[in-house]
């Protein structure tokens, strides 16, 4: 009989079913049929006398993820999830104080070194094997996967993914979320099923709240509300202005003289008057060494120590769902493009329609130059203090292309709402001009 | 014209005009409440708020003032000219029945707004 069958064979008598988890047993089901957990009821705690155990076997299993899942412990015993035979004899021989050989995953030999010391400290220590099918490789894979869609996938965003986590003695993802909506729910049912998840409900403790449109902090994002030096306004796309350099773009009228910008929640950053905005008291100026009228903008370089990230905040004007910003537009805009603006008074608004581009206009008694514009929309119109916004489309996945910087708007009367006798209009300045006008590119993922 | 007559008539005005103008347009729009300042002994409270540049100037209104707090709003006609979407801040002065004190100030939704 060979190692390898003996080590079989010995899984196989010391296997155990599935420890019946106290969140297991008593778990309940959302009518999706997903299975709710309370936060405390995630994770036992590990009685200390198996703590080093545990951790030395799931170095074990990290260091040969795919013939392991994880270690924990269950009923006063260690408990090691195996998925292969050359796990089992990996496992049975660090029982017997030997490790076969080197772990497969470990270039630097540490973990074999860790291994290699604990020998005696878990050599005759209880240890349990239980045959599982999914991998650590594959259940960390799956862990990731989830963390990727959250905010991509317009179904799952409202719902608030902050963390997700494994539960190590049922193989599970744990998705903690501030709020489980129906399509939430039925989207996760869809990708995933109802028994490889498990979904817990609750705030997130670092203060996702608190973040959004209207207390955004670094990384900032675009589409927050912003105090910038003319007043209150909107930021639009973060941007690389050079290696390790980031900045921030908004309209250039909000801070015609340059200045200090801030979110609501923390100071951003500054705008260099005259280089990196282009606004005066006659309206559109040319930037330093440039030729050509680009629109009404401005470059926010974020403060040392602080970084923007590649994501605007898409939906109402308090809203705190972000999405990724994936490109900018592949080409400038042309009459008969649709968009969006994502304002932090108005929150988005989709549904305009390019009528005018490069185009001067006399607003607020200044000249801009080189402007697109859309016109006759019914429907809510911008509101002061929407300038410097995100203008974009949306992609099929919810993320965005990056269009533009909005500017101003008219019609809709008193209530920001345009009929037929005062359909809004918007003006915005095509992001392709702030790539030619500004140092660096749009930060985009 | 009978009463019936002139009631649906006037129904289908309102109508047409809601669809053409917007829904809700009573001419004036409620402002955002940036904050607000006040001179010790005096009734006259100073309220900061937001509106475009072309935006007609506002009116600071009282709506409610008691022991614990006074409630405030600001209207103004909104331009329907071509505007810089920012906010400005500005300013409008309501005159009370007695000096704030340790009053707090409210906007029109009942949330505090500070002093500046």
């Amino acid at each position: 009989m060979t190692v390898t069958a003996v080590c079989a064979a010995l899984v196989a008598t010391t296997a155990v079913t599935a420890p019946a988890h106290a969140a297991e047993a008593g778990a309940n089901r959302h009518s999706s049929g997903l299975i709710l957990l309370n936060a405390e009821n995630v994770h036992s705690i590990i009685p200390e006398a198996l703590r080093d155990a545990v951790g030395v076997y799931d170095l074990l299993a990290e260091a040969n993820p795919d013939d392991f899942g994880y270690a924990y412990a269950s009923g006063g015993s260690v408990v090691v999830d195996v998925t292969t035979d050359a796990g089992a004899a990996r496992l049975d021989a660090m029982r017997q104080g030997k490790a076969l050989d080197t772990p497969a995953h470990d270039p630097m030999g540490k973990a074999a070194q860790a291994i290699a010391d604990s020998q005696a400290s878990v050599a005759g220590m209880p240890v349990v094997a239980r045959r599982v099918s999914a991998s650590r490789t594959v259940i960390e894979r799956f862990k990731h996967e989830l963390a990727d869609v959250a905010y991509a996938d317009p179904a799952l965003a409202p719902a608030g993914i902050w963390q997700t986590e494994v539960q190590r003695d049922t193989g599970r993802v744990v998705v903690r979320l501030v709020k489980l909506t129906e399509a939430a729910a039925a989207r996760i049912v869809e990708l995933y099923g109802t028994e490889q998840v498990a979904v817990v409900e609750q705030a997130n403790p670092d203060g996702n709240d608190d973040v959004g449109r209207l207390d955004d902090g670094w990384p900032f994002y675009g589409g927050a509300r912003i105090n910038a030096p003319a007043g209150s306004c909107t930021d639009a796309f973060s941007w690389n202005i050079s290696s390790g350099v980031h900045g921030m773009l908004t309209a250039g009228h909000c801070a015609p003289n340059g200045g200090s910008v801030s979110t609501l929640h923390e100071y951003l950053g500054s705008i260099t008057s005259g280089s990196r905005e282009n606004y005066s008291s006659s309206g559109t100026v040319f930037l330093p060494g440039q030729t050509v009228y680009r629109g009404d903008m401005a470059l926010a370089q974020v403060t040392s120590g602080k970084t923007s990230a590649a994501r605007i905040y898409r939906g109402v004007y308090n809203s705190t769902w972000s999405v990724s910003v994936r490109s900018m537009w592949s080409r400038r805009a042309q009459r008969g493009d649709q968009y969006c603006t994502g304002g932090s008074y108005s929150g988005e608004i989709c549904g305009w329609k390019v009528d005018f581009v490069s185009i001067d206009r006399y607003i607020s008694g200044k000249w801009k130059r080189n402007i697109v514009v859309s016109y006759y929309r019914q429907g809510w119109c911008t509101r002061g203090g929407d300038s410097g916004g995100a203008v974009y489309t949306v992609n099929s996945d919810g993320n965005v292309a990056a269009k533009g910087i909005h500017n101003a708007t008219y019609g809709g009367g008193s209530d920001a709402y345009g009929g037929a006798l005062d359909p809004c209009s918007e003006v915005f300045t095509d992001i392709w001009d702030a790539y030619y006008g500004f140092p660096g590119t749009l930060k985009t993922q | 014209m009978n009463r019936r007559g002139a009631f649906a008539s006037a129904l289908a005005c309102a109508v047409a005009v809601t669809s053409l103008a917007g829904c809700g347009d009573s001419g004036l729009t409620s402002a955002e409440l940036f904050g607000y300042q006040t001179v010790p002994e005096s009734n006259q409270i100073t309220v900061v708020y937001g509106a475009r540049p072309g935006d007609k100037p506002g009116t600071a209104e009282v709506l409610e003032q008691g022991p614990a707090h006074v409630k405030v709003r600001v209207r103004y006609e909104r331009s329907n000219q071509p505007q810089d979407d920012m906010l400005l801040r500005k300013q409008a002065v309501a005159t009370l029945l007695a000096p704030l004190g340790e009053r707090k100030v409210l906007n029109e939704a009942g949330v505090e707004i500070p002093r500046q």
